[in-house]
């Protein structure tokens, strides 16, 4: 029995209402209650508000735990996606040139400038999270659980970098390492999430007319 | 998930093996066909299941596909060549273990 429009939309805003934030992972659960919904409508003869009641009462905590994040998983795969990344070639090749660069040709420069190096650093992190919630909220409206996950690693730069810092704050020697080391994390992390941001919305553009 | 803690392990090759045979199968597809096979002894649930596919797809074994479907759209998911490897990888040592497992349990059998 073909589940209509309407339904589809009470399914979503119940998933929403039970905080099942992520829309890529509210799709799947949608597809997933419709489709049990749909037989139990023809097996038991029901309409679609009796066979979605009683498959929430028998489902709901499994159906919930399914749409929840679980933050420990995600941080591995997080971390596991970005290693990857790290370890392509041509991201190692860039990250030689970048280092390379930053220790002799533009060593004396940064020394120099090391604080306003870091403040850029702050500016250009910042820059890019606000042009990033314009983008997901604003724009297309959407929270994708296999995208903003990531933001977990930048979270935990972050804080390394200004661990590091406070640690080595005398010795301008390490701290100028530490910030072109964190310089190039960052840069780093930056072309992670547009690559694969990009990737994604190439491989799932049905996606971005998801149901309202 | 019935005795859960004795399927737990190997629920990624179970999913794996499931789409080496089926070539493209969505997440209710998935459930439901292990359910269809072992007679209902085995009930995938979804707090299970969408973690570990969500896994396997970020570990580059699984593919997906979006489809629009009677007003919904419906995510499939499909083996990569990666994955294919895999599969076979996991699938022997799932033999072995099993092997493993009846010499132990019943070694009478495993002659």
């Amino acid at each position: 029995m073909n589940i209509t429009k309407e339904n589809i939309q009470f399914i979503n805003q119940y998933l929403q209402k039970s905080d099942v934030l992520f829309d890529d992972l509210r799709l799947e659960l949608i597809d997933h209650i419709a489709s049990a919904v749909s037989f139990k409508m023809v097996d038991e003869n029901l309409d679609f508000y009796d066979a979605f009641k009683i498959y929430m009462i028998e489902n709901k905590k499994s159906i919930l735990k399914a749409g929840m994040v679980n933050q420990s998983v995600n941080f591995k795969l997080a971390f596991s996606k970005f290693f990857g990344f790290l370890i392509l070639k041509e991201v190692v090749i860039f990250s030689v040139v970048f280092l390379f660069l930053g220790m002799n040709i533009y060593k004396n420069t940064l020394l120099e400038n090391l604080e306003r190096f870091q403040i850029n650093l702050m500016i250009l992190l910042l820059s890019f999270s606000i042009l990033w919630m314009i983008l997901s909220y604003g724009i297309f409206k959407k929270r994708l659980f296999v995208v903003e996950n990531n933001f977990i690693l930048l979270t935990l730069l972050f804080q390394l970098m200004n661990f590091a810092r406070i640690l080595w704050d005398n010795n301008l020697q390490i701290e100028f390492y530490i910030t072109l080391v964190f310089g190039l994390s960052f840069t780093l992390y930056i072309i992670f999430m547009c690559k694969i941001s990009l990737e994604f919305y190439r491989k799932n553009k049905n996606l971005h007319e998801i149901i309202h | 998930m019935k005795n859960s803690q004795l399927y737990k392990g190997s629920l990624n090759t179970i999913i794996m093996k499931l789409l080496e045979e089926k070539g493209r199968m969505y997440g209710y597809e998935i459930t439901q066909k292990v359910k269809e096979m072992t007679k209902g002894e085995l009930n995938i649930t979804e707090g299970a299941l969408y973690p570990a596919l969500h896994k396997l797809e970020a570990e580059g074994l699984l593919d997906v596909e979006v489809e629009k479907v009677d007003n919904r759209l419906r995510k499939y998911y499909k083996l990569t060549d990666k994955g294919t490897t895999e599969t076979v990888n996991r699938l022997a040592e799932l033999d072995e273990f099993i092997k493993n497992m009846q010499s132990i349990v019943n070694p009478k059998l495993s002659y």
